[in-house]
């Protein structure tokens, strides 16, 4: 029997083909002798050496992401390729055929190895014939696919050129009757209510309930037709893109709502935000009313705080095309109040226009929309969080770099 | 939207916790590398396993080239995941490319997380002129990528490169399901461009999150430099070094993996 062993023995270390056992952090357990004289070792070299030793850099991460992975949760691999790397760094092409054996918590794999010299050179021709037809095919039939593609959407483009133009000068008409021409009229009703109530100077109170609310009404017809005049002129911008200091803009929009609201008691946590391309006057509004909705909506048992942080990540630059993607620098904001919030399921319903939550508090429910509408300006995105009596906290993703971008095209 | 996620990434909930523990594959492998790890977790914690669309048994159909040329395309698999479970305050367990992922998207969602937990991470593999160590010249990589295109001349041959959407012959894409580890030749090629050639040094400062930075002993796919790097530029970091020698700690050394993880969680109290 202990000769059978040692005739065993005695032939794997002649075989024509190398024999390699290791253990799972990668020592070398056992070399037969074909193995050692293909990478010019003699044994007392090996001695206590993990695998790594005898692979090229390239082998080494491949047998650490596939090889060492695959053998231990399959027990067994067939066929792989690795290079190997001699005593004099020569490289040789080999290909590994193992399995692993599991014995009371002891493991031990084992490699059979064939070097390749011919069927590495033939695969070689192989592989590369095979990636230039791939190359050719690939760039035919995405030139071709390119070009169809290209062609329908320079029609659709066309048409839909045409028409935002379209729409872009009925908002411009809409704007004007909105600014001008409305205003005529509402400002007759107010002057001639105005003549009616001095003509028949009543004591009557119901007759003075009406008048008051006739005022009420035309205040508040005043009032939107001016945030719709802002919101279509919003749309029809002229300014030009600049890079903006992000923190400055804060800055000046926080000391502006300071002023116009006449409300000085905040406290602001305003870290270094990154620079940004976009337009200056309509992202200083966009924290302008979002503190104004912060002062306007804030807990009135505690001093009111705001933060906002900033950071650049890449994100989708596209948001109409599902399969196109291109990631690039977008600013994400987080600007956060301790206000007395609201419920989630709201999260959209806020930035819509004139919708109000919270009615006992005075206000039109127009600040939310400005916002979104400014963020669309940059093609960015906007969305909330909130917890009522917390606080709630607006994340806004900008583009660092603007596109040029004028409708009237 | 939650469904088609959750299939289309093979996500398997498990453990009897409430916490959420996410545990994301490194590149050339799936879920199945951490089989040795997450039961020891199960009991305490709510197991998130996934596979990346491209990788193990998620769906083949979802892949889409641009998205996953870039490993921001894979943190967004992880923002999905979180999303369609409502995740809050989750432990993330990233191997190797997955640490980077794990930054990204915690970067990009910073309330999915409570913390990170990195195993073998980098943020950049290839040395730069500037003094930095990665442990890589350009030309090792290209030719890692190479070796792995040989390793798919059996059947890349006649497969083709358009595998993955091949309608006439969905048998194909079954096959190259089951067999273990093995992914699409120009998938796993695209996969090793994104992992190998990205750089996401500028990122580590927007980190805030606590992190656990699994260093091995002997990895030559992260070396000690680059642990010690990322500890000095991730704010609030532990460099713990493992006596588990090469890139698989999760694999080769399960044990001491799990207890670096409990004790650092121990640690540390969420809610």
């Amino acid at each position: 029997m202990a000769g059978t062993q040692q005739g065993a023995s005695g032939f794997i270390q002649k075989i024509p083909a190398g024999v390699i056992s290791f253990t799972d952090d990668g020592n070398i357990t056992y070399i037969n002798d074909w193995l050692l004289k293909l990478l010019q070792y003699k044994s007392s070299d090996l001695s206590g050496k993990k695998i790594e030793h005898i692979l090229t850099l390239a082998s080494r991460i491949f047998y650490q992401t596939h090889l060492f992975p695959l053998i231990k949760l399959e027990k067994k691999i067939e066929e792989i390729f690795l290079s190997l790397k001699s005593n004099e760094a020569k490289e040789i092409p080999v290909l590994v055929y193992g399995h692993r054996e599991e014995e009371e918590g002891h493991c031990i794999n084992t490699c059979v190895i064939v070097a390749v010299w011919q069927r590495k050179k033939y695969e070689e021709e192989l592989l590369k014939a095979k990636q230039r037809a791939e190359k050719i095919v690939k760039e035919n039939t995405e030139l071709t696919i390119a070009q169809k593609e290209l062609e329908s959407k320079t029609k659709l483009l066309d048409k839909q050129i045409l028409r935002l133009r379209q729409i872009n000068r009925e908002l411009t008409a809409f704007n004007k009757v909105i600014s001008h021409d409305l205003q005529e009229p509402i400002r007759k009703i107010s002057l001639f209510t105005q003549s009616i109530k001095r003509a028949f100077d009543t004591e009557n109170e119901s007759v003075n309930n009406y008048y008051q609310k006739i005022d009420a009404s035309i205040n508040r017809l005043v009032l939107l037709t001016q945030c719709l005049a802002q919101f279509v002129s919003l749309t029809g911008n002229t300014e030009q893109i600049q890079v903006l200091s992000l923190k400055e803009v804060v800055m000046e929009s926080l000391a502006l709502a300071r002023s116009t609201l006449a409300f000085e008691d905040i406290v602001a946590e305003i870290e270094d935000l990154p620079h940004l391309q976009g337009y200056l006057s309509q992202i200083k509004l966009l924290f302008y009313e979002l503190i104004k909705n912060s002062i306007q909506y804030r807990d009135k048992n505690r001093k009111l705080r705001i933060s906002v942080k900033g950071v650049i990540s890449q994100y989708n630059d596209y948001k109409v095309h599902e399969d196109k993607y291109r990631y690039v620098d977008f600013v994400r904001i987080e600007y956060a109040d301790n206000g007395i919030g609201f419920s989630n399921e709201y999260n959209e319903y806020v930035f819509e226009i004139f919708k109000r939550l919270h009615l006992d508090v005075e206000g039109l429910g127009f600040g939310l929309t400005i916002c979104k509408k400014v963020v669309d300006n940059h093609f960015g995105e906007i969305f909330c969080h909130s917890k009522p009596g917390v606080g709630t906290t607006y994340t806004i993703l900008l583009p660092v770099n603007m596109p040029d971008f004028s409708l009237d095209v | 939207m939650k469904q088609n996620v959750l299939a289309r990434n093979n996500v398997k909930i498990l453990g009897e916790g409430t916490v959420p523990m996410i545990f994301a594959h490194g590149f050339g492998c799936d879920q199945n590398m951490w089989r040795y790890v997450w039961p020891a977790f199960e009991k305490d914690y709510r197991i998130v396993l996934f596979d990346y669309v491209g990788a193990g048994k998620s769906d083949l159909s979802a892949y889409n080239k641009e998205r996953y040329s870039d490993l921001n395309g894979y943190a967004q698999d992880v923002l999905d995941i979180c999303e369609a479970l409502d995740l809050r305050n989750a432990i993330f367990v990233g191997h190797s490319v997955s640490s980077v992922i794990g930054m990204l998207a915690a970067i990009k969602g910073p309330s999915y997380f409570s913390s990170l937990i990195l195993v073998g991470p980098s943020p950049r593999y290839i040395n730069d002129g500037d003094g930095y160590i990665g442990g890589f010249e350009r030309s090792d990589i290209e030719e890692l990528l190479s070796t792995m295109e040989k390793n798919y001349i059996g059947w890349a041959n006649f497969l083709g490169p358009a595998i993955m959407k091949n309608p006439e012959r969905p048998e194909l894409a079954e096959e190259l399901v089951d067999s273990f580890c093995s992914t699409d030749p120009v998938i796993a090629r695209l996969f090793a461009e994104a992992t190998f050639f990205s750089d996401n040094r500028n990122d580590l400062r927007k980190i805030s999150h606590p992190t656990l930075i699994m260093q091995c002993s002997e990895d030559l796919i992260a070396p000690y430099e680059v642990g010690e790097y990322l500890h000095k530029n991730l704010k609030n970091s532990t460099l713990i070094v493992l006596k588990a020698t090469g890139h698989c700690p999760h694999m080769s050394h399960p044990e001491e993996t799990i207890q670096v993880i409990s004790e650092y969680l121990n640690n540390f109290s969420f809610n």
